[in-house]
């Protein structure tokens, strides 16, 4: 049965994938948390907060993650600073903190997308009637940019699930460390990664269809 | 007078040969030579060896590793291949070719990778390997190895002022570093079910999590933490062997007799290199400025 | 160290392998999505079903998964052609993962330009007596990589971004041989400011190029189509 030998060692493949899942869900509010505050940054009226947000979004889309992963990893305690002391919780925080910054660039860029995309017309209204920039931003222009941004939002989720794996390189046990571990016992790579190809399926796949899904619901053609 | 010329021709024919075989011995084993007996004359094998054949090429092809300090380095600046490995080579050309001159003449330097190790011999583009070459079963199939000339295995390496890690079984909760995909992995926790591994994809990027205290200890073949003491004085090698890995030289099995002798010509060489100190001479060169030991012979 | 012009011989190495395993498997990658994207057009049911769970598959796996795999099992994939004692060197098995990743989006890209091409276009080639590969060769192929150009750039882009993962399984890229350096003399910040300075530049440069490029009328659906796409298999 293809994916047996994840019951022969299942410590580390499903260990493996339940971090995956963790690192995927943190990484995802972490990266959504950073993402509208950056895309809040670049939309302000205030110039350099503006540029600070642009440099961010564009230094951190334009570096492979695995950089980034290696300078949090290795480049930071250089600098006095880790995560945890705990070698295994450092390396899993900072490829949290990795996933989220990462990541976040992109969802600035689509917050900010969904921001802007807000007919003008009725900030006009909004201001002209009293509110102040910030009850503008939150009574008006938010719930509309939130529907316009689901569906990006979920494709990054998407791609974030698959990033993960990028975190075996500094050590964490997620699910592609363990096939590669797996195979390194046993020699048997086409089980061990044929069982890790199943369970990334297994997450992106579904969630694939539930960003079809919303796609269709959501992103109705004006 | 045309009969006494070949009289005078066969007689001559006949002195060569019997000198040739007396110089020789019985068929298979290595010249008379030992490196420091014959100081300029060029040791004579019989004609149907390998050495023979070695002799009468004028080279020895040995194939060797570019990066694998301290046993095989080729110097970028001078392009001079230095080394245990390399220098048990150069020994080896001088016991064909003699100690006159430069042994480096008489070697072609053939790199090669853990990959290509054995083709290189099948495949005949290579006389030996010296290679930090671990014996072994499977590939004994394939190939023939000397007796053993270095003996390692698996230690561990720490920071110089670690005086908690002594031994293997001192892992017990602490983080260790290796190689993914290695057996030096499965050979701690095998050891010492209780330490926990960081598994990254290169030793010297274990070295930093050493340095950066993201690991206590990193564990390899010592063969391989010589190289990382070089790079960091700061660390030292601790704890016993936990796993055994005999180095022999590979040399490719002898058929249709194209080897003949040279399995044992190696034998009996490194028997005399080990008697008369070459040995330990070379060890205390390229491995005691990296393990602090004194060994004057592979197995103790 | 730095002003030493070895150490940035050092890096225009890795820099030279990166481009080359980028070139080379955007190269390859090509046509074999062409082909992916046509099947999954393609009105036999026998060619539509595999072609498309082939492409959702391998999109929606991680490309570091390929690469490693492609890393420790290539030479033993090809030793039935190639013979016993084959070693597959580590540069193709690299390119290899990368465009099999590669080509399945390239595929999911051909398609989104095909299919939000205006029908009427389609419709009047074969009205005025072209044959569907006469069609797809001078009408709806040219237009639909025309509109789908800025997709490709940013596929590109990944490509790039994702060459920094073959270091994994030892090839000497750019970030590799930036990892030989700083593990050496133990620098890891400045090496990897280095680093990712250089491959930003040449991201940016990429970005800021396509941004110009977009040729043709771009419809509302082809621009979410290709948001999508390029959101979802943008890998690292």
């Amino acid at each position: 049965m293809p994916g047996a030998i994840a019951f022969e060692f299942p410590d580390l493949f499903f260990g493996g994938l339940w971090l995956t899942v963790q690192l995927s869900g943190l990484g995802l509010i972490g990266a959504l948390v950073l993402g509208t505050a950056v895309a809040l940054m670049r939309v302000s009226p205030i110039a350099p907060v503006r540029w600070v947000g642009a440099a961010y979004v564009e230094f951190f889309r334009n570096t492979p993650l695995v950089v980034q992963l290696f300078f949090l990893f290795l480049g930071l305690p250089l600098l006095g600073l880790r995560f945890a002391s705990d070698t295994f919780d450092n390396i899993f925080r900072a490829a949290f903190v990795g996933m989220a910054l990462y990541h976040g660039a992109y969802v600035a860029e689509v917050v900010r997308g969904g921001l802007l995309g807000v007919d003008r017309g009725q900030i006009e209204a909004a201001r002209s009637l009293g509110l102040s920039y910030a009850q503008t931003l939150r009574e008006v222009q938010l719930p509309q940019t939130f529907r316009a941004v689901i569906p990006p939002l979920g494709n990054i989720a998407i791609a974030l699930v698959k990033n993960t794996s990028l975190a075996s390189t500094i050590g964490v046990t997620d699910l592609l460390f363990a096939a590669e571990i797996v195979e390194s016992r046993t020699f048997r790579a086409g089980e061990a990664f044929l069982t890790a190809t199943l369970l990334y399926l297994a997450l992106t796949i579904p969630l694939g269809l539930v960003v079809n899904g919303l796609e269709r619901r959501l992103l109705v053609v004006r | 007078m045309r009969g006494m010329a070949r009289a005078v021709a066969f007689g001559l024919a006949i002195a060569f040969l019997a000198g040739a075989c007396g110089g020789a011995g019985t068929g298979g084993t290595a010249g008379t030579s030992s490196p420091a007996a014959s100081a300029a004359t060029r040791p004579k094998f019989e004609v149907q060896t390998f050495m023979y054949s070695i002799q009468v090429k004028g080279k020895l092809r040995v194939g060797t590793q570019e990066d694998n300090p301290p046993f095989s380095v080729k110097n970028p600046t001078n392009s001079k291949w230095e080394g245990f490995d390399t220098d048990i080579g150069r020994e080896i050309a001088k016991a064909i070719f003699g100690t006159q001159g430069d042994p480096d003449s008489f070697i072609e330097w053939v790199p090669v990778t853990s990959a290509t190790r054995i083709p290189s011999l099948t495949d005949n583009k290579a006389d030996v390997i010296i290679k930090t070459f671990t014996i072994n079963e499977d590939r004994k199939k394939q190939i023939d190895f000397s007796d053993v000339y270095f003996s390692t295995g698996q230690r561990i390496l720490v920071k110089k002022t670690n005086d908690q890690i002594k031994e293997v079984v001192d892992l017990g909760g602490k983080t260790f570093c290796a190689q993914r995909g290695s057996t030096s992995e499965q050979n701690v926790t095998k050891a010492q079910p209780a330490a926990k591994a960081l598994l990254l994809d290169s030793y010297p990027a274990c070295l930093l999590a050493l340095q950066q205290g993201q690991a206590d200890a990193v564990s390899t073949d010592e063969t391989i933490l010589f190289g990382l003491v070089k790079q960091d004085p700061n660390t030292k090698i601790v704890g016993k062997y936990f796993s055994d890995e005999p180095y022999g030289i590979g040399i490719k099995k002898n058929e249709n007799s194209d080897r003949n002798g040279f399995v044992a010509f190696l034998n009996t060489w490194l028997a005399a290199a080990i008697k008369d100190g070459t040995w330990g001479k070379l060890y205390e060169k390229h491995i005691t400025p990296v393990s602090g030991d004194k060994k004057t012979a592979p197995k103790g | 160290m730095f002003a030493d012009p070895a150490i940035w011989r050092f890096f225009g190495d890795g820099l030279v392998q990166t481009l080359a395993l980028s070139v080379v498997s955007v190269v390859l990658s090509f046509p074999v999505g062409l082909a992916f994207a046509l099947g999954r057009l393609s009105s036999l049911r026998w060619i539509r079903w595999p072609a498309t769970a082939y492409v959702e598959a391998i999109r929606a796996l991680p490309v570091l998964l390929l690469i490693v795999y492609f890393g420790i099992k290539g030479s033993s994939l090809f030793r039935p052609i190639f013979g016993a004692d084959f070693e597959l060197p580590r540069f193709w098995a690299g390119v290899l993962g990368l465009s099999l990743y590669t080509s399945a989006v390239l595929a999911e890209i051909i398609r989104a330009g095909i299919l939000t091409l205006p029908r009427g276009q389609t419709e009047a080639s074969r009205a005025l007596g072209l044959s569907y590969p006469q069609t797809m060769r001078f009408v709806v192929l040219p237009q639909a990589l025309r509109l789908m150009v800025p997709a490709m750039m940013g596929q590109l882009t990944t490509v790039i971004k994702d060459t920094s993962l073959v270091g994994t399984i030892g090839v000497f890229d750019l970030l590799r041989q930036g990892r030989t350096i700083y593990t050496q003399f133990f620098n890891p910040i400045e090496v990897l400011l280095i680093v990712a300075t250089i491959y930003f530049v040449i991201c940016f440069v990429l970005s800021q190029l396509s941004r110009r490029l977009e040729l043709g009328s771009v419809t509302r659906e082809a621009k979410i189509r290709m948001t999508e796409l390029e959101l979802r298999d943008q890998a690292a």
